[in-house]
């Protein structure tokens, strides 16, 4: 700018423009309305580009979260080993409940860490705006970030949970076979479906602070009907086969089935209708979510 | 000169701007049932509650300018700030901005329960930076943030005026092209001042704009050359530094006012022209 030094010398203040010369400048040097929503194929782009930031966020979220404990990042671990340890006392020992289950305790565990990872992304996704106002007022980047590092958090947990189940599922006498891999596919469909969760939660969140003060119920209504702790199909039997249908659909039941057939031999395997099913979800949840997320992108952060 | 105009590119265009807070909640109509169907009906309450912190203020701001905003408390200098960055949406009225801008304020704490390192790295890649350029950058940051050992302790040990600091090292890291600064420099100390004030200058070549909150006349003398005087949410005054700061101290502090006035008469007339050269105080 050559000319700076000269403009320097204008007044600088200068009389206030008509509306016709601001629009004329507006689109003369292409300004854009201050906090305008970009298009959907830019805000990707950028959010792509801050995929550094997303981890980095996650990672230093998480080991602060356990800053102030004595035992630190081990409790990533002894989260879950304790979860276990209670249902085996409870379900195993006290009331030796089977429910028509051949591995009671195996199905059991698994449904729960299954679900935990639901539970830990919808929790961290629907505070993910609240909790970090102050830096989302300083600097301006895509808020999907949020969401997204939420479910990173609660994905590392899951990760965590799983190497906790491998020991658990052996000693409960399950053969360590092939199949157990069919957990890889599961995870990267059940973190994708999270992520879309975590989308849609963290909108409403943001607008409805009470959200927060739902989310338990309606999380313990989801516990108790997506099948944790007894077979849908088994408990169904005897009712009117719609009932089974409709509890089967279910997102979360769907997953913990995914998990089940590759790591429990004494259940059955997943059928591919089965493996559709829980894709179509993760599509319609990702892609519903993601959008329903961008489009509210100028609100958050407001007062 | 009136033909510079057409040659400047302008970067912040605010038309006849009004921004609103609405407050809700405890001073909005009580109830949950009320609560309750407002929620329902997606209705603003009539006992919601609006504060009218900016009522129709425009201006032009160009590539390569300073400008200070003053203003006693209260009179929108922050909400317009805010209002720029596009953290706030006019009721009435539109800001225009080319390029992102960037907000600095004193509470704008990045993560205080994260140590300064991590809040560098974060902060840079927040940014768009890449891990190489923060790798690059990091040493730069620490140095000119002047906070030494303290950068490995959690943000909220450190004193207002180290974080202000941090602050303003990691946002001044990357050339914005409008970077807000509001009383971010009134907790530093004056030699971080005068550090900060030569990195201004800095951005400003690098083809930016800033604006500066800031009650310290002094500092908006030293770094703005526009001035733009707000008073309960209207423009009063909008020029040249020297002018307006000298309006302003007449109507809101006559003594240094009287001061000024007679330091200037020494220095003799020639250098009261030139923003640059009158000496800085307060």
């Amino acid at each position: 700018m050559t000319q700076l030094g000269e403009a320097r010398q204008n007044r600088p203040g200068g009389d206030p423009l008509s509306r016709a010369e601001v629009q004329q400048l507006v689109s003369r040097y292409g300004l854009k309305r201050a906090g305008a929503r970009e298009s959907l194929s830019t805000y990707t782009s950028e959010l792509w580009n801050r995929r550094h930031f997303v981890v980095e966020f996650a990672r230093a979220t998480n080991a602060s979260g356990y800053s102030r404990s004595f035992l630190g990042q081990s409790w990533q671990v002894l989260t879950p080993l304790l979860n276990a340890g209670v249902y085996y006392l409870l379900f195993g020992l006290l009331l030796k409940a089977s429910r028509g289950v051949p591995n009671y305790i195996s199905y059991l565990v698994i449904g729960m860490f299954v679900f935990q990872f639901i539970q830990g992304t919808l929790d961290g996704g629907a505070r993910s705006l609240q909790s970090n106002l102050s830096l989302a007022r300083t600097l301006r980047f895509p808020r999907a970030v949020f969401p997204i590092s939420a479910t990173a958090i609660a994905l590392q947990q899951m990760l965590m949970s799983l190497v906790v189940l491998v020991p658990i599922v052996v000693l409960t006498g399950e053969p360590i076979r092939l199949q157990w891999l069919e957990v890889i596919p599961a995870l990267v469909l059940q973190s994708l479906f999270c992520v879309g969760l975590a989308f849609l939660f963290a909108r409403i969140g943001a607008k409805v602070p009470d959200v927060s003060q739902m989310l338990p119920f309606v999380m313990r209504v989801w516990l108790y009907a997506s099948g944790v702790m007894y077979s849908i199909t088994q408990v169904t039997a005897h009712m009117n086969p719609l009932v089974g249908k409709i509890l089967g659909v279910n997102p979360a039941a769907e997953f913990m089935d995914l998990y089940r057939g590759a790591l429990l031999a004494s259940g059955p395997s997943s059928t591919l209708g089965e493996w559709f099913s829980a894709f179509a979800w993760t599509v319609v949840v990702l892609v519903g979510g993601y959008v329903f997320f961008w489009k509210a992108e100028e609100e958050y952060g407001r007062d | 000169m009136t033909e510079q105009r057409e040659d400047r590119v302008p970067t912040v265009i605010a038309d006849n701007v009004h921004l609103t807070y609405k407050i809700s909640g405890r001073y909005a109509k009580r109830g949950g049932a009320a609560a309750l169907a407002r929620t329902v009906m997606r209705q603003s309450t009539p006992g919601m509650r609006e504060v009218r912190a900016v009522r129709g203020v425009s201006f032009t701001a160009w590539r390569g300018e300073a400008i200070g905003l003053i203003g006693p408390n209260g009179s929108g200098k922050s909400t317009l700030l805010r209002g720029v960055a596009g953290l706030l949406t006019p009721s009435e009225g539109a800001i225009y901005t080319l390029g992102e801008p960037a907000l600095l304020g004193v509470n704008a704490a990045l993560i205080s329960t994260m140590s300064g390192e991590r809040n560098i790295t974060l902060g840079c890649l927040a940014m768009g930076m890449t891990p190489d350029d923060v790798a690059e950058r990091y040493d730069g940051i620490c140095e000119f943030s002047g906070i030494g050992e303290f950068v490995s302790l959690p943000m909220n040990a450190y004193s207002s005026g180290m974080g202000a600091r941090l602050r303003f090292a990691i946002a001044s890291s990357k050339s914005h092209d409008i970077l807000l600064i509001d009383e971010a420099l009134a907790t530093g100390d004056a030699e971080f001042r005068a550090r900060s004030e030569e990195r201004i200058q800095q951005l400003r070549k690098e083809a930016g704009t800033v604006f500066l909150v800031s009650h310290s006349l002094g500092v908006v003398r030293a770094t703005c050359d526009r001035a733009i005087w707000l008073e309960k949410g209207e423009i009063v005054m909008d020029g040249a530094t020297e002018e307006v700061l000298d309006a302003y101290e007449e109507r809101h502090d006559p003594k240094s006012a009287a001061r000024h006035r007679e330091q200037r008469r020494l220095a003799g007339e020639a250098s009261a022209k030139s923003p640059t050269q009158v000496s800085a105080t307060g």
